[in-house]
This record gives structure tokens, C-alpha cells and sequence, in this order.
């Protein structure tokens, strides 16, 4: 061994050995919350809005943040994907924005509902439907859906857009839908005045080409994407009664159908004040936000909070399983079932995810990706399909090397379960996750969006957004054998769903063509 | 305590309000229509300013100082890329920025760094793209001394270790097989390729052979090439004070020593020309086609007209943009359509344009988009339209400084490309200067939709029109190549030397008349296949030869699960499997013909091949081997034999079986009669084990008729 080699040798023993510093965990969760305590002001207003205001006076600007507590998991069968059509249908206006002439366009509208309830009602008809019938239908319909056009303009994103807007979007989950925006800070009120107004007194304009761009979109998603394909049939075969069974998206045939007044009612029933929390992150001052917010949007009717999903997804008895023979390379989904996020094991979940698969030197990465080289990418997830307000999965995937099946992936993510199951994890492994869960929030607070997702979605879900801060106290009391625990709790076969992507070769292909044919011959 | 006078303006502010609250009867601040708002002036902002050190081996920094949060990160960039590797070894300088972070150093092993970092929750991460690499680290303040030596380390004193070559070479190689998962992918990768040519350096990408090509070598050489102090510019921002933390910096990078002469290779700049062209790559699992359409650009950002494209682009694309208005909401024909005449600082970039739209709308979709095309050349764009753009861009111009890593960012990248700092406050006076009259001058310009190439990716049995609507179709092969090139031409020496070799390798296993004098084998084998992901299945099997043409195999699959026989006799055939196994007969046929003629005694004994010597390389356990390319009547494609390069025996046999590589190994010889037969054979495919077997070979044993005779048990055909 050369001298070289020794020193080393004794450098990594001194490494391993040399204890990190470490403040004492609760200490530095009520200094983190200390240091932002006083940065924020929530209030509520008198129908119920609830407001966040996290000041951050780097620069002159803010990022203004809508959490509207609806999701696709508010949807039934049929109107599936109307939560996130209302989202698009958000940026379309309101009476008096996007409009080149209110009345006469309120008119046309009412024009093409008529003619789309026509031609839905031939169409009803089925088998009996008469064709001539439905394309003089179909071009009444054309021809009333582009007089209406006529009168649109695109006057709500040109508002925020000619004033500095940036990073403009929405976003619908299983649990939330989100409106966000950043703006230069003196176009604050322009801000409460356009967003208020949007909630206020929308106007589904332009509904139907709406939907043909919705249904693009599924295309994209679901439809041309493998993962998508994919992804679709692991949530509807897991969850057999829940809605997070059911596609956010929607499914075609109702992204097809459902009318601009189910659309609105669908709105009136989610969209009232007490199911909307606003989170402003930047250079605000939170009395003035106050005194707009109270101008603007106390101008919002009072409404009920809507009633949460009542249907529970029974236990599962049996393994379930989904493969789809694919031109695409292997991937494997497989999902346990587990609690909601405010069940008092879900920290517990938090440190196995991290354990299981944060960085490498967790199990999965080194087992998986870098010493059998099963595995491109091998992640555990706790939370799936939505923000896991309701009971939900926790997931463990792999997208495969090339050449390697899908049961690889299956035997040795199963093996490191059953491993932990046995054996528990160690002292290390619990500590490196903690340390991880905290530096990870502290880099999640660096931006302004950061913020207002992670205050609002606290708020929303445990309904306070402390909760941010102080879910690290409950990470950090996780043992081993919590974790050991909750393995042996959960990762069983029955209350397991598996799907998966197997490749087809077109040469198989062909062969079972002709196997087929000589079968029908013979 | 409040002053007299601010007194004295709140009680009149409250005055006011009362009056107007009385007048209107309304709240006592009334709601305005947006565009009756009076917008205040953004308040005064000073912009923080990095502070630039020069270290003392010439590295380049910028600080900025943050104490919001207890986070302190920097990012190095390299001047090197993608663009800097050799062309027969694409991949090098992603398989490089890889394992410049997995691989650990020469004083912290992989596994030691990943544990030391991960017990500080701190993060070093790496990649190389194409014009530049990077290295990040992010580090909680009270870990920061621990963390920035082992940063520095990386850059400095990669380890590059076999093993994490070969893990991320795989990876690579995966990328390749899901490379046509995805239409975006497949139009992406292939346009690029034919703007710019596919050896071009902004269009060529991996390909199995490519990435097979790369050594450990190669990343060291890399990277003593390029990894430079005086080639990297760091940036540093967060919880830190800048002069304690220049200190630190210079001590961290004492070690690194400058090469003086070391210029930096600037970027080729790609032939702007192009010809109009419609191109179609098939692929049938999607309900959506993604089409790209565009050209090569002409100008790089420091352009005097590179404002006016920016605003041109502005008009354009983005929610308010004509794509998005038009195309979208208008007609409903996307939920994705962008487009934008990119430059870049130190050579053109592109036009592009696209639309993901159903099959059916896929001519429809890319005449759409080429419609706006058309019209940003037909006539300048409408005062507002004008306003509007140049608002958006100006408006949000103080989004350019809302961290501080994007400033520190930026500076960076000036000072990587040599501009000015301040190029960003010269690019808003210039967009402020715009008319339209400029937009619609740049438009004309250097939008060239009839040079335009248009790549649609999708199922053409759906496509409402035909894409021939467009143009002349030329249809493209994506078809991923196996990574194995044709033998070079044969020449009469390599002819001859390869002939003189098989020679060689017939006389050491016993010579042409021993081996042609074998008329029939007998053989009892025990095959392990290996079970993906761990273990093996043992079967066992004999095996009857009657050289030439005929041969049975029977095979007992364990667990009680039944037996195969397969029987080959000159072109007839026939397979009898359990009616369970859920096997292809043809397929289990298909392989033991191609195992026969590739079986040594009968390649061995025959006299009429051609044989050409390959060169040499090294084998598998490290040993030397001559291959030879041998090809006879009858058999389909090229079987290289490798011979060991002293007792010229030949140690293994490789050959194609669709897209996978077989290799089968020799082991084990043994004299058998006059001959030497290998004892144990073991089968890779593609690199990987698949199986082994263990021979017990008879030669010239009487084989009963009935053994070749084409009947199955079962009687199921």
C-alpha cells in the first residue's frame, strides 16, 4: 500500500467518523418559522376568504397565487374533466372583459346553446339518429358558435400581459386548481381587479372551440404518450370506487359532451369565497393587500363550502394487475393504498420516501439503478394521483434499462420492502432523511411562487399554514421502527395494483399474425 | 411617532374618503375597472450588483450576497460542450458531466461523497450540454466549509472509475432504445438534423456504436483538456459575506494551475442554407401528430436587428401571440402551437415553428401555422399588436432581477461569450426603439416559409389529407441502428490473411479432414439460463447431428412443465411445445437453424467460405484476438469468429439474431477423437449473460433414422 493509498485510506475514516454539525432539530424549525412568522399576515375576509401575505421585499415585484380548493376528484361519471375545462374557461373573461359588445354577444351565446342542445338531442338518438339531420344540425351549430366568436377577445391575458405579467398559468389537480401570476408590484390592484372580476362574473365564451383544445391536449397527454397511456390505466384499475380513480383530464367522450351550462353550474356550486384561498408573495404591504382585498373581492357572494367526497375506497383484497403491450420501452407503476395526508403516520411515509429514494444513497438508486442496472430512474412517491387530501397510493416506479423486463424491477424494488419489513432501516438512513426534509424546505422558500404554493396548500389541507414549518417537528420524531412499522403495514400483495409496459417487438407481432391465420385456416 | 404633518394628510385622506362615500354611497374605496386603474410608478429599486474577483489561477467570479435564507450556492461553467468530442464518440461529453459527479474523486470515493453530502443535505450536481458544462452546488450555511472543498474536488480531481463509466454508458444506451417512445423526441431530434445536417455538431446524437466507443481515457483526456481555471467562470449567491467567501475560494482552488495558452475553441457557425422539403416519420401508438417546420437563422444576438426579432417574436408567440390566438383559440386546432426565430451569442439559431394536432388536422394544423407565418411577411403588424408586444417585454423587464441567481446567472454568460454587461439594459432600448414597420422588415427578411423543412411525426393512416398536400414526401427510417457496422470492403490482403488465419485456427483444433470426416455428433447438455434480475433455470437436453442439414434437439423444461423437440431436416422443420409455453414455434426453429450454421464442425469442415480478417482486439478476459469475418453460400449474413491471437483457437463465435448481438464463448477444449470441441459454451446478448451450457459431445455414433423423422407427439398441426 503507498503512502498515497494510506492517506487516503485514513482520510475517509476521519470523514465518515467526523460527526456533522447539527443544531438541535426543534430549535431550528422554530428559528426557520421565527424568521417568517413575522413576514406573514393571513385574514379572512366576511364571505370567507381566506388570504395569505408573505412579505419578501427583494424586489418590486410579487407573485399573486388563487388555490381554489375543487379538483377533478369533485367530478362524477360524465362530467369527468369539467374541473379542469372551467380552468381554461378562466381566462376567457367576464361580462365586461373580453367583449367587444356585452349584450349582443350574451345573445349570441344563448344562440349556440340552443343550437348545440339540438344537436345533442339528434345525436341522443343513437343508431336512430338521421344523418342528413345531424350535419343540418351540425352546421347550425358551426355557423352560431362563429357568429359568437365574433364578439370574443383575448382582453383578459392582453391585461396582464401588457402590464408585466409573467409566468401567467393554471393548473388543475385531483384536490386543487390553481390561478397564478408575477407581476411588477404596482400593478397590485390591477391584479385584485381582474381576478376578483374572473370569479365573479365569468363568461364562458368560446366554450366549444374550448373543448376541441382540451381534447388536443388529452391527445398529448394521455393519448400519444406512453407514460400517459400508462398512468391512466394504473389509477382506474387501483381505485375501483374513489373518484381519484377517474382521469383529471377527463375521458373523451365527456371532454366531448358536457355543455357550457354544466360547465357554469359546476362553477357556482366550487367557486364561492369560503372554498378559495389567495396567497400574495413579494414586495406587498399586507394592509394595503388587506384594504383591496376587502374592495375587490368582499365584492364575491357568500356562499356554502361544498360538501367533501364521501365515498371511501374500500379495503383492497386482492392484488391487481395491468399490462399494456407497447411499442415504448418498459416502465413499471406499482401503488400501495395508504391514508390522507393528514393521517398520523403520513411523516413517517415522508422519511420511508426519502429512504427509499432521495438521492444516492438511498435504497433504491444504489440497489436499483447503480448496482443491478435495472433501473434508468427507480422513485418512490408518497402522495398519488392528487394533493392526497383523501386516502390515496404510495408509489414506487421504474423506467428500465434496455434489455431489462419488467419483473427485475418488480423482484428487487419488492426484495428492498421486504428487507426493511425484516430488518428495519438504520439510525443513519432516519437522520439523513431529516436532514434532507429541512433543506429541502429551505430551498423551496427562495422564490416567490415557492411560497405562495407551499403556505396556500398547508393552509388548504391542514388548514393552517404553519403546519409548513412545524410538520418538520413531526418528521423529525419518525423512529426506525415507525418506519419498519408502516412497511409491514402496508407494502402487502393484496393491497398492491402493478401496471406496466411491455414492449412488443413487431417481428412477435407478425409471427402471431400468422399463427393466427394458420389457426383460422387449419 | 408620527409627524404633524403625516397627521395632518391621514386625517385629510380620511376626509376625502367620507365625502366620496357620501357622494356615491359606496365603499369606502371603490372597485375599478382594470383599465381605469391609476397605476402607481414601480417603486425605486436598486438592483443588486455582483461583485466581480479575479482568483489568482485567473478563474473568474461573481458573488452576490443573500442572508434571507441559510443557503449557500454556486454554479461553475466550463467552456466546453458536445460540440468539443470527437464525431465517432458522441456522447463523450455527456458520459463526462455524468461522471464528473458519480464517480467520485481521487481523495472521496462515489460512495463516500454521495454519504457526505447526503448527511449535510447539501447537493453537487454536474452535466456538460452542448456548448457548456456546469457544476452546481447548494450547501445549508453551516455546512458550507465541509461542502466547498468537495465541490472544488470535483472539478478539480474527477475520479472517473470504470464502474460508474459503464453505469452511465448503459444509461446512455437506454436513452437511445426510448429515444421514438415519444413524437416530440422523434421531431425534435430529426429536424435538427435536417436543418443542419446529421454530423453536424448541433444535430448528431448518440448511437450504441458512438457510445461502445467511449474509454475511460477519453474522459480523462477531456477533461485535462478543458477543465481549466482560466476556462471557468463561477458564479456564487445566498448566505455569505463576499470577501470572507473570495478568501475561501482562493484557498478551495490554490491547487488548480491555469494553461496560460488555452483559448477557448469558439462555436462553428451552421450553413444557413436550406431548401423547401415535407418529410414524414412514421409512428403508428399515437392519436396526434407533432410537426416541426422551420429553417437554419442568419443572425447571432449581438445583430443590430436582433430587437426587432424579439419583438417579432413577441407578436408571435405566447398566450397573447397570433399562434396561440389563432390557431388555438380561434380554430381549436392545438392545445400546444409555438414558434420564435431564435439567435444565439455566438452564432445564429433557427426559425422554428410547430403544432401537436390531431392526425386527422395534421395538414390543416401545419398550413395554420404557416398561414401566420405568411402574414408576419405580408404586412406589419398593428399598432396595437406593436404596443402590446413591446409592453409585455418591457413590463416585466424587472423580472430580470428578482433573484439573485439569475443575475448572477447572466453575468456569467456575458462574460462567458465576452459581452458587455450591460447588453441586457441595451437590448430594452433597443425593443423600446422598435416600429412596425422594423418587425415587419426583419419578417420579410429572415422568415424564408418557401426554404422551410417540414417535418410532420405521426400515423399517416389517419391523417385527414394527405401530407403530399404540402410537397413531395420523403419518408424517414428512425429505425434505431443495432450499433454494429458492415465489415469494411474486403481486400485481397485481408482476404488472403483472414484465409491464412482460419488456417491456423482449423490445423490447431485438429486440421480440415479430421473435422470433415465427422459425420454425425451426439451431445448431452446442461443449460442454465439466467433469470433477469437473479437466479437461473437449469434444463437439460440432447442434441443429434447428421451433417449436413439435419438435427434434433429435445429439451426438459423444468417444473414438470412438459419437454420440446425440435427436428430440422434440409428445409423442412417442425417444433412440438407444450401447448402452455407461451413460445413462438417459428421462433425456437428460426434459432437452431441459425445456431447450425454457425456450428464449428460444420464451419470448421467446410471449404468453401469466405473468410476476411477483421484486425484485432481485446477480448473479454483481457487476452488479445484476431477476428475474422466469415461468410458462406447459404447463410444469411456475416458470422465473425475470434481466434486467440497466440494458439490461434478460436474463442468465440458473434453474429446478429435481429437487433441483438449474440456472442457465444468457447471454453473449456477438450480432445474429443481427432478434434478439440469446446466443453462449455456461454451466450451474451447485447453484453449480457443470458446462458451457459455444459457439453458431453460424441462424434460418429450410429444415429437411428426415426430421431429426424418430422413427427410431433401430439399430432397438433
Amino acid at each position: 500500500m503507498s503512502a498515497r493509498t494510506i492517506l487516503v485510506v485514513f482520510f475517509l475514516i476521519l470523514a465518515c467518523m467526523l460527526p456533522v454539525y447539527m443544531a438541535p432539530a426543534q430549535e431550528q424549525e422554530q428559528d426557520l418559522l421565527a424568521r417568517f412568522e413575522e413576514r406573514v399576515t393571513e385574514f379572512t375576509l366576511d364571505n370567507g376568504l381566506r388570504f395569505i401575505v408573505i412579505e419578501r421585499h427583494d424586489a418590486p415585484v410579487a407573485t399573486f397565487y388563487t388555490y381554489a380548493d375543487v379538483g377533478s376528484v369533485d367530478e362524477v361519471k360524465g362530467i369527468t374533466g369539467l374541473a379542469h375545462m372551467f380552468e381554461h374557461m378562466a381566462f376567457k373573461g367576464t361580462s365586461a372583459i373580453g367583449t367587444t359588445d356585452s349584450a349582443a354577444e350574451q345573445a349570441a351565446l344563448e344562440q349556440v346553446d340552443v343550437a348545440y342542445e339540438r344537436l345533442r338531442a339528434e345525436r341522443h338518438k343513437g343508431l336512430h339518429a338521421d344523418p342528413d339531420k345531424i350535419a343540418e344540425l351540425e352546421a347550425a351549430f358551426a355557423e352560431a358558435r362563429d357568429a359568437a366568436q365574433e364578439y370574443s377577445t383575448p382582453e383578459f391575458e392582453e391585461a396582464l400581459e401588457r402590464n408585466g405579467g409573467t409566468g401567467l398559468n393554471a393548473s388543475t389537480a385531483n384536490d386543487r386548481t390553481d390561478y397564478f401570476v408575477s407581476l411588477p408590484v404596482n400593478q397590485t390592484e390591477l391584479w385584485f381587479s381582474l381576478e376578483s372580476e374572473r370569479f365573479l362574473d365569468p363568461v364562458l365564451r368560446e366554450f366549444y372551440v374550448e373543448r376541441d383544445v382540451v381534447a388536443e391536449e388529452r391527445r398529448m397527454r394521455t393519448e400519444s404518450n406512453p407514460f400517459g397511456r400508462l398512468l391512466e390505466e394504473f389509477w382506474t384499475t387501483a381505485f375501483k370506487a374513489h373518484p381519484y380513480g377517474e382521469p383529471g383530464i377527463g375521458h373523451m367522450s365527456d371532454i366531448q359532451s358536457y355543455t357550457r351550462a354544466e360547465a357554469m353550474d359546476f362553477f357556482h356550486k366550487y367557486y364561492n369565497p369560503a372554498n378559495l384561498i389567495v396567497a400574495i408573495a413579494g414586495d406587498v404591504d399586507p394592509d394595503e393587500a388587506r384594504a383591496l382585498a376587502e374592495t375587490y373581492f368582499g365584492r364575491l357572494p357568500e356562499g356554502d363550502r361544498p360538501d367533501p367526497v364521501e365515498t371511501v375506497e374500500p379495503p383492497q383484497i386482492a392484488e391487481r394487475r395491468v399490462t399494456i403491450e407497447e411499442q415504448s420501452q418498459p416502465i413499471v407503476i406499482a401503488g400501495w393504498h395508504k391514508g390522507s395526508v393528514n393521517h398520523p403516520d403520513q411523516a413517517v411515509y415522508d422519511v420511508l420516501e426519502r429512504i427509499l429514494s432521495d438521492g444516492r444513497t438511498s435504497r433504491l438508486y444504489r440497489e436499483v439503478v447503480e448496482e443491478k442496472q435495472i433501473a434508468l430512474q427507480a422513485q418512490a412517491l408518497n402522495g398519488f394521483p392528487g394533493m392526497n387530501k383523501y386516502p390515496h397510493l404510495f408509489l414506487i416506479y421504474g423506467v428500465l434499462n434496455q434489455g431489462q423486463p419488467p419483473e427485475a424491477f418488480e423482484e428487487a424494488a419488492y426484495g428492498i420492502l421486504e428487507d426493511i419489513g425484516e430488518h428495519g432501516v438504520t439510525e443513519d438512513e432516519v437522520a439523513r432523511a431529516k436532514t434532507q426534509a429541512r433543506a429541502q424546505l429551505v430551498r423551496q422558500l427562495q422564490s416567490n411562487t415557492g411560497l405562495a404554493v407551499l403556505f396556500s396548500y398547508h393552509e388548504a389541507v391542514t388548514g393552517d399554514w404553519s403546519d409548513l414549518f412545524t410538520y418538520l417537528d413531526e418528521i423529525d420524531q419518525v423512529s426506525a421502527e415507525d418506519v419498519q412499522r408502516v412497511v409491514g403495514e402496508t407494502f402487502t400483495k393484496s393491497n398492491r395494483t402493478v401496471a406496466s409496459i411491455r414492449t412488443e417487438t413487431p417481428d412477435t407481432e407478425e409471427d402471431m399474425e400468422e399463427n393466427m391465420d394458420a389457426e383460422a385456416e387449419g | 411617532m408620527q409627524s404633524f404633518a403625516a397627521m395632518t394628510r391621514y386625517a385629510f385622506r380620511m376626509l376625502t374618503a367620507c365625502a366620496v362615500a357620501v357622494l356615491c354611497a359606496a365603499p369606502a374605496f371603490a372597485q375599478s375597472h382594470y383599465a381605469d386603474i391609476d397605476t402607481p410608478p414601480l417603486p425605486e429599486f436598486d438592483i443588486p450588483e455582483p461583485e466581480q474577483v479575479t482568483l489568482s489561477n485567473g478563474m473568474t467570479v461573481f458573488l452576490i450576497e443573500n442572508p434571507e435564507l441559510p443557503l449557500v450556492e454556486m454554479s461553475a461553467r466550463v467552456g466546453v460542450g458536445a460540440l468539443n468530442e470527437p464525431a465517432d464518440k458522441v456522447g463523450l461529453a455527456s458520459v463526462a458531466g455524468e461522471v464528473l459527479r458519480t464517480g467520485g474523486t481521487e481523495n472521496v470515493d462515489a460512495d463516500a461523497l454521495n454519504l457526505r453530502l447526503e448527511n449535510m443535505g447539501a447537493q453537487i450536481e454536474s452535466s456538460i450540454g452542448t456548448v457548456s458544462g456546469q457544476v452546481f452546488m447548494s450547501s445549508l450555511t453551516e455546512t458550507v466549509d465541509e461542502v466547498l472543498p468537495l465541490f472544488a474536488d470535483v472539478l478539480m480531481h474527477p475520479a472517473f472509475p470504470e464502474d460508474k463509466i459503464d453505469l452511465a454508458k448503459t444509461q446512455e444506451k437506454s436513452f437511445i432504445a426510448r429515444r421514438n417512445d415519444q413524437a416530440m423526441s422523434i421531431v425534435n431530434r430529426e429536424f435538427s438534423k435536417l436543418l443542419y445536417g446529421a454530423d453536424s455538431p448541433y444535430a448528431r446524437h448518440t448511437e450504441y456504436a458512438t457510445i461502445d466507443a467511449i474509454e475511460r481515457q477519453d474522459l480523462i483526456d477531456f477533461h485535462a483538456r478543458y477543465f481549466l481555471p482560466n476556462n471557468t467562470i463561477l458564479g456564487v449567491w445566498g448566505d455569505f459575506d463576499a470577501e470572507a467567501m473570495a478568501e475561501k475560494l482562493e484557498n478551495a482552488f490554490a491547487a488548480w494551475e491555469a494553461q496560460e495558452d488555452f483559448v477557448r475553441p469558439p462555436q462553428p457557425a451552421p450553413d444557413a442554407n436550406s431548401e423547401y422539403g415535407v418529410y414524414y416519420a412514421p409512428k403508428e401508438d399515437v392519436t396526434q401528430s407533432a410537426i416541426l417546420m422551420g429553417h437554419p437563422g442568419e443572425i447571432a444576438m449581438n445583430h443590430p436587428d436582433y430587437f426587432a426579432v424579439t419583438v417579432m417574436n413577441q407578436v408571435l408567440s405566447g398566450f397573447t401571440g397570433r399562434l396561440f390566438q389563432n390557431v388555438r383559440d380561434d380554430k381549436g386546432l392545438a392545445y400546444s402551437v409555438f414558434g420564435a426565430y431564435t439567435a444565439n451569442f455566438e452564432r445564429p439559431g433557427q426559425f422554428y415553428a410547430g403544432i401537436m394536432t390531431k392526425s386527422e388536422s395534421t395538414v390543416d394544423g401545419t398550413e395554420a401555422v404557416r398561414e401566420e407565418i405568411e402574414k408576419l411577411r405580408a404586412a406589419p403588424p398593428s399598432e396595437e399588436e406593436l404596443q402590446l408586444a413591446k409592453d409585455n417585454y418591457l413590463n416585466s423587464f424587472v423580472f430580470n432581477f428578482d433573484t439573485r441567481q439569475e443575475i448572477v446567472s447572466r453575468m456569467m454568460t456575458y462574460a462567458y461569450y465576452d459581452y458587455p454587461l450591460d447588453f441586457l439594459n441595451q437590448v430594452r432600448e433597443g425593443v423600446q426603439a422598435v416600429d412596425a414597420n422594423d418587425v415587419h422588415r426583419v419578417a420579410e427578411k429572415y422568415l424564408r416559409p418557401d426554404d422551410m423543412k417540414i417535418l410532420a411525426v405521426g400515423n399517416g393512416a389517419d391523417f385527414g389529407r394527405p401530407l403530399a398536400d404540402l410537397g413531395e414526401v420523403h419518408t424517414l427510417d428512425v429505425t434505431i441502428p443495432t450499433g454494429r457496422e458492415p465489415a469494411p470492403e474486403a481486400t485481397e490482403e485481408t482476404l488472403s490473411e483472414g484465409q491464412d488465419l482460419f488456417r491456423k485456427a482449423v490445423e490447431a483444433l485438429g486440421g480440415q479432414e479430421a473435422f470433415a470426416a465427422i459425420r454425425t455428433i451426439r451431445q448431452a447438455m446442461t443449460i442454465a439460463n439466467v433469470i433477469p434480475g437473479g437466479g437461473q433455470m437449469e434444463m437439460d437436453a440432447m442434441q443429434y447431428v447428421a451433417y449436413p442439414d439435419r438435427m434434433r434437439a429435445e429439451m426438459s423444461l423444468p417444473g414438470g412443465m412438459g419437454s420440446i423437440v425440435v427436428v430440422i431436416d434440409g428445409d423442412e422443420s417442425m417444433a412440438d411445445l407444450p401447448d402452455a409455453l407461451p413460445i413462438d414455434p417459428s421462433e425456437i426453429i428460426e434459432q437452431y437453424k441459425s445456431q447450425m450454421d454457425r456450428d464449428i464442425i460444420s464451419m470448421l469442415g467446410r471449404g468453401d467460405m469466405v473468410v476476411q480478417y477483421l484486425g484485432q482486439e481485446e477480448n473479454y478476459d483481457g487476452r488479445t484476438a484476431d477476428v475474422l469475418s466469415i461468410t458462406s453460400p447459404g447463410v444469411a449474413g456475416a458470422t465473425e469468429m475470434l481466434l486467440d491471437a497466440e494458439t490461434h483457437e478460436p474463442v468465440g463465435v458473434r453474429y446478429d439474431q435481429g437487433p441483438v448481438q449474440v456472442f457465444v464463448v468457447m471454453a473449456e477444449m477438450q480432445q474429443i477423437g481427432d478434434v478439440r470441441l469446446p466443453s462449455r459454451l456461454e451466450t451474451y446478448m447485447d453484453g449480457n449473460l443470458t446462458g451457459s451450457v455444459e457439453l458431453d459431445t460424441e462424434i460418429n455414433v450410429e444415429l437411428p433414422e426415426h430421431l429426424f423423422e418430422l413427427k410431433t407427439s401430439g399430432g397438433s398441426f
